[in-house]
């Protein structure tokens, strides 16, 4: 209470008159004011506003942007198109309904009829084959059908495409692939039906001087020459050594 | 018609080409002996699917190597030292497929190969 003396001391000082007004509430409300405002208000501030709302400044006919392009068109079909090209062409504007490609009279009907004299004009020759021609035709595809697949035969059974051997020995010599395989029958067979010549050929390129000299001791006694022979004839060696096919380096 | 005619043509070129690189009946005759001496070699030498696989490149290697020495040498004396040492160079690679033994055999097998072909002539006269 200190407080509100000092205030009432304060306020004596600086205006007496409202000092002297006693501590009333000089305002007073209707019955049941507040619990009713907010409905009072809500009634007097929204019905103008949502009249405003509903008024728009701008109006346009009714039925007015079902029909606007219509009126558009028609606005530049009629007046504009037609009016623009006598403006800019004359030429164009004065021929514009006239007709500039012409056909003589029942052309579309003699049509079909002309084309078909000109086809049969040029009518290809039919040549007629022969049944002897005609069985020649497919014996020579036959052929060259057999032909190119003998050689496709051939080349993919090179030791190359051979699976087993592909990896390992796709670079060897067809000598050593052939002798790998060979059995002991195989081998008696090939050793047999070798001549003396094939042999002494061989053994020439690939074999030692021990290995000639072995050959000169199988040879026969009896077909040797005879000393006469070799007065007669200075090449009677040669010509020995030819027979049997036998040249020493 | 022209069709025809150029596979025609075609194919024998082909056939042509062909008949070159295939070998004569000399040719022939001679690699049938080279495959024959193959065959002594594997069933002297007894090698095992692994050994053959590293055996005969080397080998083929080595045999055609050979050939050209002979082929090219015509002094005796002198072509005789050149395969000594051919043989020679290729013993370390063999022996490490096959062992010093085996080897040994394998140059033992070559010689007894030619001794066999030799027979084989005395058995026709």
């Amino acid at each position: 209470m200190l407080a509100n003396n000092d205030i009432l001391l304060e306020l004596q000082a600086l205006s007496p008159i409202l000092a002297k007004i006693s501590n009333k509430n000089i305002f007073s409300v209707p019955q049941a004011y507040f619990e009713t405002l907010t409905d009072y208000i809500v009634e007097n501030v929204t019905e103008p506003l949502i009249i405003k709302a509903k008024a728009t400044p701008l109006e346009v006919p009714e039925g007015y942007f079902n029909n606007l392009s219509t009126i558009i068109l028609d606005k530049i079909i009629t007046d504009d198109a037609e009016k623009e090209l006598e403006l800019y062409s004359p030429l164009l504007h004065s021929i514009k309904h006239t007709k500039t490609y012409k056909t003589h009279a029942n052309y579309f009907t003699e049509l079909p009829i002309s084309l078909l004299k000109k086809i049969n004009a040029n009518t290809a020759k039919v040549i007629n084959i022969s049944r002897l021609g005609q069985i020649l035709r497919y014996a020579a595809a036959a052929v060259i059908i057999g032909a190119i697949s003998l050689g496709v035969y051939k080349y993919v059974n090179t030791p190359f495409f051979n699976k087993n051997n592909a990896v390992s020995y796709a670079t060897l010599t067809p000598a050593i692939e052939k002798g790998k395989g060979m059995n002991d029958d195989q081998f008696n067979k090939e050793l047999n039906i070798l001549s003396n010549k094939d042999i002494s050929t061989y053994l020439e390129k690939n074999g030692s001087e021990d290995d000639i000299a072995l050959i000169t001791l199988n040879l026969k006694e009896n077909d040797l020459p005879n000393k006469d022979d070799y007065f007669l004839d200075l090449k009677t060696l040669d010509n020995y050594l030819d027979s049997i096919d036998l040249k020493i380096n | 018609m022209k069709r025809i005619c150029f596979l025609l043509a075609f194919i024998t070129i082909i056939s042509f080409v062909k008949a070159q690189e295939t070998p004569n009946g000399s040719q022939k005759k001679q690699e049938n002996i080279e495959a024959l001496k193959v065959a002594f070699l594997s069933k002297e030498l007894v090698l095992t699917p692994d050994e053959a696989q590293k055996f005969w490149p080397l080998y083929d290697q080595y045999s055609k190597e050979l050939k050209l020495l002979k082929k090219d040498n015509t002094d005796v004396l002198e072509r005789d030292e050149k395969v000594l040492n051919l043989r020679k160079n290729y013993k370390d690679q063999f022996v490490k497929i096959l062992g010093a033994q085996r080897v040994n055999d394998m140059y033992k097998a070559e010689s007894k190969f030619n001794l066999l072909l030799i027979k084989a002539m005395k058995k026709q006269n």
